[in-house]
């Protein structure tokens, strides 16, 4: 085994590289992982997508709390989040808040550090705040 | 959990790949151009799409048993560790951003004049003197909304914040998730809010190269309802945009502008058209063989035109009881047709189609000249220095920590590490035998380093519960074709590049003619052959260097050298796929994997 490794090794070693990947077939790539995704998704916005978008946010929302980052740098980070999921205007789609609250709770985060998130980020909207107890909650 | 071991190919992956699978996700690093290693997300579907199909690489997956808190807290180790690389990234892309601002104010201090960008600024005519009637409807709404004085109110404020940001270098600082806005950042923030304030003031129409049509029929009268819906809701949530606590909503409101627009075009046009959404550095892979081409073209296309009837459908037809369309499903469908009319493009000029993944958000800038405020040029000059050495100081930060060595610090090498990390213990100490949990530590040794070894060593100590085998696509296709029709001369026709039914040559494959994955006992004399051909084909580029740019001379070399490790016994080569069609993605990609215990 040993003397198979150690071959191995400089024949890899002949190429000076490795982990990376060949950049030939990005265009066909690109284009077929798109219809990969498409694939799995049949509707407007399928409980996939959603729950993929949450999931992410609610990943981004813990890593960040625990980071111990300020709330106000906050929403930089998770504009990039929802941008790598086709969305732009974050604050319109309640997944969002949704997210954010799963995020919160999954961080540890208490009943009274929520309620200070939620007026925070709700800004004074009723519909975005429950958005954010939901998540908090499930 | 799975344990993913990715078989070797030519070019950057000669000593394998591995990956660890939680779930759908796949965690592996990679190295980038810089040469740093990146830690990957990738679901499965798209990891096995990427290497056992286009790159033609068989993957190996060894199932261990790890319990669900272990598992959970791997995991959320992971992604804690991807988010952060992301944010030091994007740090990184920042602080160079200074440096631009800095050099631009520098110059416009010494007496010349600046423009800078606002991205999706630059879809719109603003030298048109038709309001765009989508945008004064968008302006109304704010105006009822917020007050008729609110947006003049709002344009002067964010001009005074610009004229009172001072141009002062940002620190390095410590690229974690919550670190402050770089001085770049926070300038094109308000730039873009000024841009979107005065263009909503303005509402001027769409540039005439600004739209996309897409492929297919003329909008349905449910077409119509569906896409004239979901631009009353983006306009309704539009409004609120100016007012809003996010400081980077200047983008946001920009890009929605320049929808509403479209969506009008497209309503009162009868047909679907969408922003250009390609950045105009958009890379373009270079095309397969001409002979490939034809078939690369129409195999895209079906892909391509596929996507956009189904992301069509989806947005503007969904089935009963499915909500109505919203960002992610516009996006989709304009990113959809975006490619659709790329390739059309491109097939028709004979050009390589552009590639960027999805999903392609429009961006195209504008540039403006009245943001960049004149200042003192030493003043100017000091801070660019301090810029400057608050890149460098970032890059060699970033160098240091993740910088890929091939002994060292490989992607075999820092998954283990990362796995030893998150089951160490929450506090980070090293535990004595932190990979216990999975049955006892894997690396140690020099050469625990190659992917291979390294998964034999899983398979040797972790708790293995089975295993899992994605063969390649060249060996699906293979393996159908014998099926099919069994024989020596199927089997002598799939063993070489030109009679292989399921070869497409990527542009950078080396020059081969024997496939020598699975011939072991002949891998020295197809070896030999290789070697060969690729040196004869080596001497022929030497003459069709002028034609080629030296195509042929480098594909022979590499295929030269590769050829050597065949001689004793060893295949790196597996040549890669330069397309894939719709049914084949579909079907391969799942099919004729092979499942067994330990």
């Amino acid at each position: 085994m040993r003397v198979w490794s150690l071959v191995l090794a400089g024949l890899s070693a002949l190429s000076l590289a490795g982990c990376s990947i060949s950049d030939s077939v990005s265009a066909s790539f690109d284009s077929s992982a798109s219809s990969l995704g498409s694939s799995s998704s049949s509707s407007g916005s399928s409980s996939t997508d959603r729950e993929s978008y949450r999931n992410d946010v609610r990943d981004y929302t813990d890593a960040y709390v625990k980071s111990g980052g300020q709330f106000d740098n906050f929403t930089r980070g998770l504009t990039e989040i929802a941008k790598k999921h086709g969305v732009s205007d974050w604050e319109a789609d309640q997944d969002t808040f949704v997210g954010i609250g799963a995020g919160l709770k999954k961080a540890g985060v208490t009943p009274t550090q929520l309620a200070v998130w939620k007026s925070n980020l709700a800004n004074g909207d009723a519909t975005r705040a429950a958005s954010i107890q939901k998540g908090y909650g499930q | 959990m799975d344990y993913l071991y990715v078989e070797s190919n030519e070019g950057g992956s000669s000593g394998g790949h591995v990956g660890l699978a939680i779930d759908d996700e796949i965690f592996h690093f990679q190295q980038d151009a810089a040469g740093l290693l990146r830690l990957r997300r990738d679901s499965r579907a798209r990891f096995r799409l990427r290497y056992a199909l286009f790159e033609n690489r068989p993957v190996h997956l060894t199932r261990v048993a790890l319990g669900d808190a272990d598992a959970a807290r791997l995991r959320d180790a992971l992604v804690r560790r991807h988010l952060r690389e992301e944010a030091e990234d994007a740090r990184g892309v920042a602080l160079d951003a200074d440096v631009a601002l800095l050099e631009a104010a520098l110059r416009q201090a010494r007496g010349g004049v600046e423009t800078l960008p606002a991205r999706a600024a630059g879809y719109f005519d603003v030298a048109a003197a038709i309001p765009a009637a989508a945008l004064a409807d968008l302006r109304a709404g704010v105006a009822a909304r917020h007050g008729p004085g609110f947006l003049a109110a709002r344009a002067a404020a964010v001009r005074a914040a610009l004229a009172a940001l001072p141009l002062r270098a940002t620190p390095a600082g410590t690229a974690a998730l919550g670190d402050a806005p770089t001085l770049a950042t926070r300038h094109r923030e308000l730039r873009e809010q000024l841009a979107a304030l005065d263009l909503l003031a303005a509402a001027p129409p769409l540039r005439a190269d600004a739209l996309v049509a897409a492929p297919g029929t003329a909008l349905t009268a449910a077409e119509r309802v569906a896409l004239a819906t979901h631009a009353a809701a983006r306009r309704d949530a539009l409004a609120a945009l100016p007012d809003s606590a996010r400081p980077d909503w200047g983008y946001a409101l920009l890009l929605g502008m320049a929808r509403l627009a479209a969506q009008q075009a497209s309503l009162a046009e009868g047909r679907l058209l969408l922003l250009d959404a390609w950045p105009a550095d958009a890379p373009a892979p270079p095309l397969p063989r001409p002979g490939d081409q034809a078939a690369y073209f129409a195999a895209l296309r079906g892909q391509a035109d596929g996507a956009v009837a189904r992301r069509r459908a989806a947005c503007l037809a969904p089935p009963p009881g499915e909500p109505p369309c919203d960002q992610r499903a516009y996006t989709r469908l304009e990113t959809a047709a975006n490619r659709a009319v790329d390739l059309r493009r491109a097939a028709a000029a004979g050009a390589p189609p552009r590639a960027a993944p999805d999903p392609l958000l429009p961006e195209r800038p504008a540039a403006r000249a009245d943001t960049l405020a004149v200042g003192d040029a030493a003043a100017a000059a000091g801070e660019l220095a301090a810029a400057r050495a608050a890149a460098a100081a970032h890059r060699a930060g970033l160098r240091a920590a993740r910088r890929y060595a091939l002994v060292g610090r490989n992607c075999v090498s820092e998954l283990f590490a990362s796995i030893d990390a998150a089951l160490a213990g929450a506090d980070g100490a090293v535990a004595a035998a932190p990979q216990a949990a999975l049955g006892g530590p894997v690396d140690g040794e020099l050469w625990d380093g190659i992917p291979f070894v390294s998964a034999a060593n899983v398979d040797d100590t972790w708790h293995v519960l089975g295993h899992q085998f994605w063969p390649s696509f060249r060996q699906q296709s293979r393996a159908a074709r014998l099926a099919r029709a069994p024989g020596a001369a199927a089997w002598l026709a799939e063993t070489t590049t030109v009679g292989a039914a399921s070869y497409r040559a990527g542009a950078d494959d080396s020059t081969f003619l024997f496939f020598t994955d699975d011939a072991l006992a002949t891998r020295p004399l197809f070896g030999a052959a290789n070697l060969v051909v690729a040196l004869a084909d080596g001497v022929l580029g030497l003459a069709t260097w002028p034609a080629d740019g030296g195509r042929r001379l480098r594909a022979g070399a590499r295929g030269a050298l590769y050829s050597l490790p065949e001689l004793a016994f060893v295949n790196i080569r597996k040549g890669t796929t330069a397309w894939l069609r719709a049914d084949e993605i579909s079907a391969a990609a799942w099919s004729r994997s092979t499942s067994s215990a330990p």
